[in-house]
């Protein structure tokens, strides 16, 4: 008899615990009012870098290895020299004007966030007071608007990681739950768009719910709501990598083609050929200095009434508030979203751009990708008005010469550019934005 | 002289020309060019479609000299 009591004294203790510990999160629990003071959410750090690959010169080094061995063995015939075998194979056999176009509108953003909580230590002990070291924000709805006209959208999540765990995304929504396994180590169960769902709850590892995240996203807004369970705080940094897409605007760059080295053996890389590579930049009317959105939060602020007279949850008088949060952060500057195209110019009354007229008769801005490009084509000019000689041929008729590159022909002012006027103008190198 | 200039990013850009005033709504132009302009005088706006990215209208202005 006495064997049977203590049985049913053990399972009633356990069945107790377990019912304090899994289901019941507090003693008692009212809603008190709303207040906006007791939550704040701030963009506290915000990084933009393009998607997909840059452009890249190419040369003999990164073809493959038989590719490598047989072009050497052909170049070793026609260049017996040793200098001008090594300087031949540096040449940049296969140029950037291979590659037929490339986006820039395609961008990546990593935001990361601070949630915070008011921590009001001097109203620590006051009846009416609202904070006490054991409350906790318990649930929190942020959302990130961009406003329509800067012609930017939301593409995808890519990441979301929070103190308590991280999940990498590649879809327009998600829902996932962080749990803690005994041994420690963090694991996540997801639903991503419904199209799948997966449980590691077969492995009968016993865990506790932590965290229950959902996300969203549309074109100009995205929207994750996070549910802190059982003694779980959602103050803290979280992150979210989400890719973006700006409107598409066609700009065409220059690319020049240059060949090692001079024919009469003499100078330097001359231009032997001029090609255009067509690009996307964002589409935006007026170029602002920054992007703005509007960053909202509604939370739910769980206060424990009897202060530091607490151990579990359980045994909590809670009272909520609720409140929300609602501010315009800068997001980032035009210095991220802006291309960095260079041309050739001058600023001396008045900012003027050099241009290019190709074989069609049509006229084009002559813009490089990257300073570099236009500062080595700029060399180029100068060196070519120097000694009056394109591509190492010295031109008889002398400087009047308008200055063509294959069938192209450069233009200062809307008209043809003589190797004089190159030396009589200060051209230099010029950002376009 | 009519000019057609769209502005992007802050830059203007004259992408065509026309003795009249041929532009309308709904036309299509290569946006990639950068003509020569003597625009002074504004005469309306008109949405056109860059023939290099057709998905999205963009406003253009109407100038003359």
């Amino acid at each position: 008899m006495k064997k049977l009591s203590l049985l049913l004294s053990g399972i009633l203790l356990l069945l107790f615990v377990s019912a304090c510990t899994s289901v019941k999160r507090f003693k008692s629990a009212t809603y008190k009012s709303q207040d906006n003071t007791l939550v704040d959410m701030d963009l506290f750090g915000s990084r933009l870098t393009m998607e997909g690959t840059e452009l890249s010169d190419r040369n003999l080094w990164e073809l493959s290895a038989s590719a490598q061995t047989q072009l050497i063995q052909i170049l070793n015939e026609r260049y017996p020299d040793n200098g001008q075998f090594i300087r031949s194979l540096n040449n940049e056999y296969l140029s950037r004007a291979d590659v037929a176009a490339f986006d820039l509108t395609e961008k990546k953003l990593r935001m990361v966030f601070t949630i915070s909580k008011k921590r009001d230590y001097k109203i620590l002990n006051h009846a009416s007071g609202r904070f006490s070291p054991a409350d906790r924000i318990e649930y929190l709805k942020f959302s990130l608007e961009i406003p329509e006209k800067y012609n930017l959208q939301f593409k995808e999540w890519n990441r979301y990681a929070t103190e308590y765990g991280e999940i990498e995304i590649a879809d327009m929504s998600f829902s996932r739950s962080f749990d803690l396994d005994v041994d420690g180590s963090w694991a996540t169960k997801s639903d991503v768009c419904g199209k799948s769902s997966f449980s590691r709850s077969e492995a009968q590892e016993v865990r506790s719910r932590y965290l229950k995240l959902n996300g969203s996203i549309s074109d100009h807004k995205i929207g994750v709501e996070e549910e802190g369970t059982r003694e779980i705080d959602l103050t803290g940094n979280v992150i979210a990598d989400v890719s973006l897409e700006f409107k598409g605007f066609p700009e065409r760059l220059t690319i020049p083609l240059y060949t090692g080295e001079s024919k009469d053996g003499t100078g330097g890389a001359t231009v032997a050929a001029l090609r255009f590579v067509d690009v996307l930049v964002p589409r935006m009317k007026d170029a602002p200095d920054t992007i703005h959105a509007v960053l909202q939060l509604d939370y739910i602020y769980r206060h424990v009434q009897s202060g530091w007279k607490t151990y579990q949850e359980w045994d909590d008088q809670v009272e909520y508030y609720s409140g929300t949060v609602k501010k315009e952060i800068a997001l980032f500057t035009k210095r991220d979203y802006i291309p960095n195209f260079y041309g050739i110019g001058t600023e001396i009354g008045g900012k003027t751009m050099m241009k290019v007229r190709r074989g069609t008769g049509t006229d084009y801005l002559l813009q490089f990708k990257d300073y570099p490009d236009a500062s080595r084509f700029l060399e180029w000019l100068r060196s070519i008005s120097e000694d009056g000689s394109i591509s190492g041929e010295r031109r008889n008729s002398g400087l009047g010469v308008p200055v063509m590159i294959g069938k192209n022909l450069l233009l200062v002012n809307g008209e043809p550019v003589n190797m004089e006027q190159l030396v009589k103008t200060e051209l230099k190198v010029i950002p376009l934005y | 002289m009519f000019y057609l200039i769209v502005r992007n990013l802050g830059a203007p850009r004259c992408i065509d020309r026309n003795n009249k005033d041929v532009y309308e709504d709904g036309m299509s132009f290569d946006c990639t060019p950068h003509l020569e302009c003597s625009a002074k005088e504004f005469v309306k706006e008109v949405e056109i479609i860059c023939t290099e990215h057709p998905e999205d209208p963009i406003i253009a202005m109407v100038f003359r000299d």
